[in-house]
Formats: C-alpha cells, structure tokens, sequence
C-alpha cells in the first residue's frame, strides 16, 4: 500500500488535536474567577497560596522541595528566582502573570500556577 | 524486506535518532515555546522505524531513551520512554489501519499529540496535576512540529522505499 505525504485526512487530524488543546486551555482559564492566585505546589500538594493582586512591593520567599528554591512575588507576577539544579529551567520560565500559566522545577519537584480563585478570597476576606 | 535489512535499517535509524536528539540541544530554544520544549526531529527516525516493524521501532524508541538516561538523567529519560511508546503505538496503529487514509503529515501530528499526552501523564505522576496544564501548549507547538517531523517522515519513507534494490517493490508514492 503506498503512503503519501499529505491527505485530507491529516487536516482532520490536525483540527481535532488544535481542537482538545483549545478545550483544555478553555477549562483551565474558564475555571475560577477573574483574580490571580500563585499556588505553590511540591509533588502535588500545596505548599503556599499567594493573592498576586495583593502584592504591593516585591519580595522573595525560600520554598523547600527536593532542593530549596528562591521565587520571587511582585505586582506582575511570580517566578522561580533561583533554583540550585544544573538545567535551570524553571529560571527561564520568567514571571508568571497571567492565568492558566505554569512553571515547574523538575529536579525540586515543585511547581507554581496562576489560577482566578483570587476573585473569592476579595469577595470573602 | 529481509530481517537482516530490517535489522541494519534499525540501528541506522536508532543512530540517527541519538544524532538528532543530541543536536536539538543545540538548538535555541523557540521563544514562545515552555522550557524543555524539544521539536523532536528523533521522532522522525522512530516514525521511520514503526513503518519497518514493531521491532525496530521499539528498538530505536529504547536506544533513545538509553541515550537521554547518559545525557539528561532517569526522570528525562523516563519522559522520553514513555513519550516514544506512545508515539510508536500510535504510529504502528496508524501504519497497520489507516494507510490508505492518512498521510505521513498526519502520523506526525497524531504521533506528536501521543507523544506529548504520554509525558505529560508520567510528568503528573512526579509532579501533581499542574503537569496537565503545559498540555495545551504542548499540543499547539506540536501540531506544528509533527507535521514537520512528518515530512521528514515522507523523505525518509521515498528514500527507503524508491530505491530500484528496494526488497519489496515500492510501497511509497513517489
């Protein structure tokens, strides 16, 4: 049976993958409300919740993992500052800002998101 | 195709594999791409393998991952494993089922897709759901790079195929 480089099949294939990548971004940013909430997490449990909105003069904060990372908060966002590992990945992620965004530092096992919960926490406190 | 044919097909493609992975890292990295984000030109060569047989392409699939366990350690090299399975079993699927229907743009692409949807699910199991949440990134950017790959795919597929020593006749359109 021969093969061919391109069919119409294959732009089918192309939308219904663009397709779940577009629903899953949907979910995540849909999720929550409109504020900017860091959650910190170390292998899937949360370590640390900031309220981004909140931050009014930036500072940094050690997070103990696997390694200890420094990460950074200002009015902007959160990053990882500083991480010990050799790869320094999670450095180059830059600032997070914005929601549905994520960093993770593989080596420390931790990672960070920008989720909307931080609407409620101004509603309820 | 003869099995020796077969065999040296493998490990020529298991090489090119290592070669590609260990130049993709000398690559810069695409700036609106997530950090550790690699186009995956390896997976041609996997690709390429899956349409020899399920052997090789579960042979250049581990001497991958034997290579990326030297360079980049257990984890990196775990991702990698579980990354190239899921890509060869989709690839193999898409081979056996649907030749008559797809091209190798769109192995590429599916395979990428499986390759990403993998990594990611072994990623959360290390590192809690948030994993999950590079998914729709990976998948854009690897749309993009399967379909790349999967021109590759076509090139090596003629190459292979189109030769008049060809054991088995040529089974690749020109």
């Amino acid at each position: 049976m021969k093969t061919r480089m391109f069919k119409k099949a294959d732009l089918f294939i192309a939308f219904a993958v663009l397709f779940a990548a577009l629903c899953a971004l949907l979910a995540i940013s849909l999720a929550g409300g409109n504020g900017r909430t860091a959650v910190i997490e170390y292998r899937g449990e949360t370590v640390k919740v900031i309220d981004l909105d909140s931050v009014a003069a930036p500072y940094t904060f050690t997070v103990e993992g696997d390694l200890e990372v420094v990460m950074e908060v200002s009015p902007q966002g959160i990053r990882f500052a500083y991480s010990p590992c050799p790869d320094k990945l999670c450095e180059r992620f830059g600032t997070l800002g914005k929601k549905g965004q994520v960093a993770v530092c593989m080596p420390a096992g931790i990672s960070v998101r920008i989720t909307g919960e931080g609407e409620y926490d101004g509603v309820t406190g | 195709m003869k099995n020796s044919k077969k065999t040296a097909l493998a490990g020529m493609l298991a090489a090119f594999a290592v070669a590609a992975g260990a130049l993709e890292s000398f690559v810069p990295p695409l700036p609106f791409a997530p950090p550790g984000f690699r186009i995956g030109f390896s997976n041609a060569a996997s690709m390429t393998a899956a349409a020899v047989s399920p052997f090789a392409a579960f042979a250049v699939a581990s001497v991958k991952s034997a290579f990326v366990l030297i360079t980049r350690g257990a984890t990196a090299a775990l991702l990698s494993f579980a990354g190239g399975l899921a890509s060869c079993a989709v690839t193999l699927l898409m081979f056996r089922f649907a030749r008559a229907k797809v091209g190798c743009i769109g192995i590429g692409i599916a395979s990428a897709a499986a390759h990403n949807l993998a990594q990611v699910s072994v990623y959360s199991l290390i590192i809690g759901a948030a994993a999950f949440w590079y998914l729709p990134y990976l998948l854009v950017l690897g749309t993009f790079c399967g379909a790349l790959t999967g021109i590759l795919l076509d090139l090596a597929l003629k190459l292979i195929y189109n030769r008049k020593d060809a054991p088995d006749g040529a089974k690749h359109k020109k």
